[in-house]
């Protein structure tokens, strides 16, 4: 009797264990799933979506389910418009009206004629459609253009833009609305006309996205800039390597460039004016400002001859740049379109666009250390830079749904790497300013990393003291810090100057 | 009543200020795509995208008016899908004044339930609301006392709408569900007092709000 008790009792226990288990799995499944939809998708899953996990999960394992529904939402017209948004952001270039206003039906003729989608959206969600490599991006010879409603108005962008390469266009095609394979409501017909130009695939005057109206609005060339602000885009977005404008300021913090952008040329005095050449000439002369521009200056040149549309001739010009490792990257390239191969093979350019991707899967807080880095540049190599794989690698490694504990030094330490990351732009190895010379030593990245980096408390009780006394910021780059900006520093100093892991040693 | 939000809000975080869980909250586009799945509206809500909505959409062309996220409270937004890293007072105003206008989209007054605009109750909720009303012979549901309504059907629309938010009951944060029927508790006492009625409308929203500006819900 007391036997069959205890096997009862064994029974019951093992049964309310295993629905206990079940019921975790199941509630941490979705939590999973959850989280993967507002990262992919922008919103949660519905009521149905979690009826249908309950479901699923009678007969399959939970990663097995997990994984087809990344692949699901991978394909979700949410999707398309996020991702061609975040490549937008990246560029800091407009996003898209929703795409959803694409099936608006016959009843909104008068919305209808006001939607236009850029060359550059249109390229970024047929790659992904495709799911071509990342690189594809700045390769691609084959664009998609819009022609809204034949009977408006046209937006002349496109035609203008491409119109000087006309005589080099090999395939020329329009078609009707069928390109996010989504069923199309009732009551809809096709309205909207679309457009594919193909260039051959040596074309070095073609560079995908870069190549487009929107990037070169977005980064207009003037008789001053000569093309530099698009090189500088290109450092950011594909090296991620902020060039910042250094303009000298003279004595007791007067700037005579903000003086004459504040008044304007037609109020400027003499003195003004003599003061501004005056500064652009020492601009012109110092290594510290030719530090960016050895590097500005070369790339910039490939856009040459590109005003507003694109160029008969390819420019010559050259991949020039500084990378991580101090070493000094020179490769002559002549077109825009020879960037991407030149930069597909560089670590820093593999290393940075791996780093988007987990900015955006993970947080723009999330710590990433130099062996993940290397981790994810591996896999980012392993999946052929194909977004829709590398996204699914990301997600489906063991740590990504693992809550990450930051404590507050950890906090003070991620805080502080944003703000000393600013003053690198000025403060770096290759300063030959004499008054940034003290602490041109310093390496943002290792003084938080290497609680062993020489002279460590003295550095930043010396960062301190600056910001205290307010001669850091100085006058001209006081624009470029806030004042939480500067209270993060001074907690991380006061708090022992922590590393990415919590640890203090001052 | 707004002291309510703020209350809640960070009393959910001071449990994370000595070691913090590292969260990402919803972004502002997600927050209107989200909320709008939550009231089951279609995306192209014109009411939305008008510049002086309660639910002002960031416009596309972002970068020509950065002060706009600052002035929603998105205080971390470089770009315009930038998920923010901690809220502020500016993020939970934003939803406090989004969700009101929402709701009165969603629930007109008079409020009269139709097989269009009932998504956030089942068929036999809803019959039951009808009991009440003719009960309280009252025809625009908004209107309806709530206070008078029996406990089981308090806790069904409760639950409704958290069911509504979280999507699953296995979803629901118990605490905050606990919470959220002490809040109602609260409110309709002090209301008893003032010798107010609390409102159908009043309390359906309250619950909304209580469960949509929740750490819970919020972030992810």
């Amino acid at each position: 009797m007391i036997n069959k008790l205890c096997s009862i009792f064994l029974l019951t226990t093992l049964l309310s264990l295993s629905l206990l288990a079940q019921a975790n799995e199941n509630l941490d499944l979705k939590y999973k799933i959850r989280k993967v939809s507002l990262i992919l998708r922008g919103h949660p899953p519905s009521s149905q979506e979690y009826q249908q996990v309950d479901e699923l999960l009678k007969n399959e394992h939970s990663q097995d389910i997990l994984s087809s529904k990344i692949d699901e939402y991978l394909n979700t017209i949410d999707f398309v418009e996020k991702y061609s948004n975040k490549v937008a952001d990246l560029f800091k270039i407009n996003q898209i009206p929703s795409l959803q206003s694409l099936f608006l039906t016959d009843a909104d003729q008068e919305k209808k004629q006001s939607i236009f989608i850029p060359a550059f959206h249109l390229l970024i969600q047929e790659s992904l459609k495709n799911n071509k490599p990342w690189a594809y991006l700045f390769e691609a010879k084959e664009y998609t253009l819009f022609y809204g409603n034949p009977y408006a108005i046209q937006n002349t962008e496109n035609s203008v833009f491409y119109s000087p390469l006309d005589k080099s266009v090999i395939s020329s095609e329009v078609f009707d609305l069928s390109f996010f394979n989504q069923d199309q409501p009732e009551n809809y017909t096709p309205f909207f006309k679309f457009k594919k130009i193909s260039f051959a695939e040596g074309d070095v005057r073609i560079a995908g996205i870069l190549t487009t109206p929107s990037f070169f609005n977005r980064f207009v060339t003037t008789g001053v800039n000569k093309n530099r602000k698009r090189a500088a885009a290109l450092f950011k977005t594909l090296l991620c390597k902020n060039m910042v404008a250094s303009i000298p300021v003279g004595q007791n913090g007067f700037d005579p460039n903000k003086q004459l952008a504040l008044i304007g040329f037609e109020k400027a005095t003499e003195e003004d004016i003599f003061n501004h050449t005056k500064m652009t000439q020492i601009h012109g002369q110092q290594n510290d400002c030719m530090k960016c521009h050895k590097q500005l200056d070369p790339t910039g040149a490939l856009f040459n001859l590109t005003p507003q549309s694109l160029s008969i001739r390819p420019s010559p010009g050259m991949l020039s740049y500084v990378n991580e490792e101090g070493l000094w990257i020179q490769k002559k390239l002549s077109g825009i379109g020879m960037l991407a191969k030149a930069l597909s093979t560089e670590r820093d350019y593999l290393a940075c666009q791996s780093k988007h991707f987990w900015t955006w899967l993970k947080g723009e807080s999330s710590l990433l250390t130099p062996s993940k880095e290397n981790e994810l540049v591996d896999t980012f190599l392993s999946v052929n830079q194909r977004p829709k794989d590398f996204i699914k690698a990301i997600i489906l490694k063991k740590d990504f749904f693992e809550e990450e504990l930051i404590s507050s030094s950890q906090w003070s330490a991620i805080n502080a790497l944003k703000v000393l990351k600013k003053c690198q732009s000025c403060h770096n190895q290759d300063s030959s300013n004499v008054d940034l010379s003290d602490i041109s030593e310093i390496r943002w990245y290792n003084l938080i990393y290497d609680l062993d980096f020489p002279n460590r408390k003295k550095w930043t009780l010396k960062i301190k003291n600056q910001i205290q006394k307010g001669k850091m910021p100085p006058v001209e780059a006081q624009k470029d810090f806030t004042s939480q900006e500067l209270k993060y520093l001074l907690d991380w100093i006061n708090q022992g100057s922590p590393n990415f892991k919590g640890e203090k040693r001052l | 009543m707004k002291k309510y939000w703020f209350f809640i809000f960070f009393f959910s975080l001071q449990s994370f200020s000595t070691e913090t869980v590292f969260r990402r909250y919803l972004s502002q586009q997600d927050v209107i795509k989200t909320l709008l799945s939550i009231f089951s509206l279609p995306y192209q809500v014109e009411v939305l995208f008008k510049e002086h909505s309660a639910c002002k959409q960031i416009p596309a062309s972002l970068f020509e008016y950065p002060q706009i996220p600052l002035e929603l409270g998105f205080v971390d937004l470089d770009s315009g899908d930038t998920s923010m890293t901690k809220p502020d007072s500016g993020y939970i105003l934003y939803f406090e004044k989004c969700i009101d206008s929402l709701y009165l989209t969603k629930f007109p007054s008079p409020y009269i339930p139709s097989e269009s605009n009932s998504a956030f109750f089942t068929p036999l909720t809803l019959k039951k609301v009808h009991a009440q009303a003719q009960r309280q012979q009252i025809q625009d549901y908004n209107q309806l006392d709530f206070s008078l309504f029996e406990e089981s059907l308090k806790l069904e629309i409760i639950q409704a709408v958290f069911l509504k938010v979280f999507g699953d009951t296995q979803m629901f944060p118990q605490e905050l569900f606990k919470k959220s029927i002490t809040l109602l508790t609260q409110v309709s006492d002090k209301n008893r007092q003032l010798q107010k009625p609390i409102f159908f409308q009043q309390a359906v929203l309250l619950i909304l709000k209580s469960s949509i500006i929740s750490e819970q819900f919020l972030s992810y």
